[in-house]
């Protein structure tokens, strides 16, 4: 070291300060396009996109829906849910492992979405990287399949902690996986009181319409 | 693994520093890592050589501090430092917690010249 005296810096800056102004702004922006906009999170292999297929199909006709998909490598997801007919746009992150507010900003951009549009923006399938970036969403919903086990809250407990609603997917499965549903149900409330808890199968339809119900009432909520 | 990108942020918040602050180098940087930061401090550790060649932190020794995770019951308003994953209350066993302490990630202190 020379001779130039070195002096201690105390600043307390938050290494995520940049993320959260974007995503203020972009919550700003869906305000004021009376956009709703929810960020779905999960574990790869949980059935976002398979839910997320036949939630477009099934509400599609009848609320303006938009999505945006965040994945690492392929574009597969979204030429599955662009067959849906709804809007579909890919972020593909590479080897970046979650999505951030600047890059739902960009999307908005290329998307152009209608005002009053539902817009649901699929994450990178991963819970601890997207947990800590806020994209701007008014609602967060995490999923978790019965095939994953009872645990993945105690596990993952930031992301759950930060879920309005929390998906049990794949229910028609519950019995062939040896799922402890009543453990499920304790751990959550444990670990995620806060959070709703819907249980669904995209494949047999169980509980889908609570699912849409909550949607639809999200949608009045911001219009 | 999310531990480069938010390096690459440390990195660019502490050259917007440099600038107001007027230092050129950084000899030593402590973060401050909550519990629930969602933030491996060993990934940390080694991916900082790497987001920092090159750069003002360049050769800067990085130091960690873990923040514990601190709680306030919404129904009897104690503050309390959660064991484990469930928030419960000590005081009156209630689960409705809010998060005080323990999320953040931030720069605590540089050491400049």
């Amino acid at each position: 070291m020379d001779a130039e005296t070195t002096r201690t810096l105390t600043i307390k800056h938050g290494v995520l300060l940049k993320n959260d102004a974007q995503a203020a702004a972009n919550r700003t922006r869906f305000a004021s396009q009376r956009l709703t906009v929810v960020n779905l999170l999960s574990s790869p292999g949980s059935g976002k996109t398979t839910l997320l297929e036949r939630t477009l199909v099934d509400l599609g006709p009848r609320i303006p829906m938009a999505v945006i998909v965040g994945d690492l490598a392929t574009d597969n997801d979204a030429n599955r849910l662009g067959r849906t007919g709804v809007p579909v746009h890919q972020i593909t992150t590479g080897t970046v492992c979650h999505l951030d507010a600047a890059m739902i900003a960009r999307a908005c951009d290329e998307l152009s979405v209608p005002d009053g549009t539902l817009l649901i923006i699929e994450n990178v399938g991963n819970l601890v990287c997207p947990a800590s970036y806020d994209l701007g969403e008014a609602y967060r919903v995490v999923l978790m399949a019965v095939t994953e086990g009872e645990d993945k809250p105690a596990k993952y407990p930031k992301i759950f902690k930060t879920a309005d609603l929390l998906l049990i997917t794949k229910v028609d499965l519950t019995e062939a996986a040896g799922f402890d549903r009543p453990r499920a149900l304790q751990t959550v409330h444990q670990v995620a009181p806060q959070a709703e808890v819907i249980e669904v199968s995209a494949r047999s339809g169980v509980g889908l319409e609570r699912w849409y119900q909550r949607l639809w009432e999200w949608c009045s909520d911001s219009g | 693994m999310h531990e480069l990108s938010l390096l690459m942020n440390v990195v660019e918040a502490v050259e917007e520093l440099a600038a107001r602050e007027s230092f050129r180098k950084v000899h030593g940087l402590t973060l401050r890592v909550g519990v629930l930061a969602g933030v491996e401090v060993p990934a940390l550790e080694f991916a900082f050589p790497v987001a920092t060649a090159g750069t003002i932190l360049e050769g800067a020794i990085l130091t960690t501090q873990t923040v514990p995770v601190l709680c306030q019951c919404q129904d009897c308003r104690t503050d309390f430092e959660p064991l484990g994953t469930v928030f419960r209350c000590p005081r009156c066993h209630g689960l409705r917690a809010k998060l005080i302490r323990g999320q953040e990630l931030e720069i605590g202190t540089l050491e400049v010249s």
